[in-house]
């Protein structure tokens, strides 16, 4: 017996969470799905410094300590010119181990009865009279598979969605690119998740570390493409461990990058919806994707579901799923884009004003609200400016 | 073993190429490519160098510089 069928309901395009819930809940109502991950292990290498809200989880999976490393509940906010900004958070942010995280995700699928493949490289996808065939690679060999029905959850290339005409490309200005190391050293501070701006650390972004027990950090950096020039992002790493962590070892290393930008106008079309990085769906202030992704997941599945029930796979069905995502995280995913831009606008000299106001702040005034209130306040046109650029969308 | 074709085009005045062997298949150089040229499998990277605009976006975003343009 082959090890594929040649058609399916649904196929998913990346085997990450997005992927992974879309086809749990495809295949829990009844789809024939199959789910094909690029690389040879769901959820390796791990392309992401893992940091999470646990509160919005369990809507998709029962909390299992396995796949959680740390948790943390201080934040420290460090400005281009040293100043340590101390911010206690009431809920409990989870540092996710990914690779466990992942997999248990795509357990979930395979239990709900998809079908995953890892080691399958998808090539192509061409539509045909209601009908895509995906070309993809497995140990050599070319499969082509059909389905009427596809959900490109690809990540930050989104060929998926290149493939199918959608506009996924990304500007420079809109894109941060990484790099991460695991590192154990032993000045990590294990219950606190810092950050680091200004142009020495990551122009146009930040610097993180992200504590996962035992010393053990996710230390990373991503900076806007648009300033990427000069010395690498893996340079700019170096320079930071070098002068913070010497002698540190390197546990694991990663690039990659993360969309920092509005979710493309349209994320679906005929036969094609798009989850998660692939859609920008990240949140496009701090590179979290997570919990938007789950999110695209669910209501991708959901809408498949309802595809098939009403044997339309047409967009002004598959547009449902976009309206949905959007009625929940769009209008949060629209001030975040604005604030990222002003944000990036203030000069080192600005960040050190916020932070030297913050200090002063008793700890218990001291929130992220308060950060970004105080940050207007020292430049109130930009307010105006996202206000204005609000009520343009 | 890693296989990364490597690209050595003459476009108007320079080369563009992969440094063979350093790329972490992140996929940063795809998703900035106005021409979807470039092609990453598990552990390949290929540019279509006939269809490449030489916007050289592909160069600024890696986070390793290992696709480089020479004059």
């Amino acid at each position: 017996m082959p090890l594929f069928s040649d058609k399916y309901d649904l196929i998913v395009v990346g085997g990450g969470p997005a992927g992974s819930i879309a086809a749990e809940t495809a295949a829990g109502g009844g789809l024939k799905t199959l789910v094909l991950e690029k690389d040879r292990d769901i959820g390796i290498p791990v392309r992401c410094a893992e940091a999470v809200a646990a509160k919005h989880l369990p809507q998709y999976i029962k909390i299992d300590h396995k796949f959680i490393d740390n948790w943390v509940h201080k934040f420290l906010l460090v400005s281009p010119g040293g100043i340590g900004v101390h911010i206690s958070i009431k809920e409990d942010g989870a540092i996710l181990n990914r690779k466990v995280f992942d997999l248990e995700l795509a357990k979930q699928a395979a239990r709900a009865g998809a079908q995953v493949i890892t080691r399958a490289n998808v090539t192509g996808m061409e539509r045909k009279d209601g009908l895509s065939t995906i070309k993809f690679q497995h140990y050599g060999k070319e499969y082509f598979v059909r389905a009427p029905l596809i959900i490109g959850a690809d990540g930050v290339e989104s060929r998926v969605g290149r493939w199918a005409g959608l506009n996924t490309n990304l500007p420079l200005t809109d894109i941060e690119t990484c790099f991460q190391y695991l590192l154990y050293h032993p000045d990590i501070v294990n219950d606190r998740l810092d950050f680091y701006f200004g142009e020495e650390a990551a122009p146009g972004g930040y610097l993180w570390v992200f504590p996962k027990g035992d010393n053990c950090a996710n230390v990373g950096l991503g900076i806007s493409g648009n300033k990427a020039s000069g010395q690498s992002v893996k340079e700019y790493l170096d320079k930071f461990v070098q002068k913070k962590f010497p002698g540190a070892s390197i546990l694991s290393s990663v690039a990659g990058s993360v969309p920092a930008h509005r979710v493309p106008k349209k994320i679906t079309c005929d036969g094609i919806m798009l989850v998660g990085d692939a859609a920008h769906q990240d949140n496009p202030l701090s590179g979290g994707g997570i919990l938007n992704a789950l999110a695209a997941g669910r209501f991708a599945g959901q809408t498949a579901i309802k595809a098939f029930d009403l044997g339309d796979f047409s967009n002004r069905t598959l547009e449902n799923y976009a309206k949905a995502w959007k009625k929940e995280l769009g209008m949060e995913h629209n001030v975040l884009y604005n604030l990222k831009r002003i944000i990036q606008k203030f000069s080192d000299d600005d960040l050190d004003g916020i932070a030297e106001k913050l200090v002063q702040l008793p700890d218990d005034q001291r929130t992220l609200q308060k950060m970004f209130i105080t940050a207007f306040a020292k430049q109130p046109a930009v307010v105006i400016d996202v206000i204005m650029n609000y009520l343009k969308e | 073993m890693t296989r990364i074709k490597s690209v050595e085009e003459k476009r108007g005045n320079g080369y563009l190429k992969v440094r063979s062997g350093l790329c972490d298949f992140c996929g940063s150089c795809v998703a900035v490519c106005p021409e979807d040229c470039i092609a990453l499998g598990e552990n390949t990277l290929d540019i279509e160098a006939s269809v490449c605009s030489l916007c050289l976006n592909c160069v600024k975003i890696c986070p390793l510089h290992i696709i480089i343009y020479e004059e």
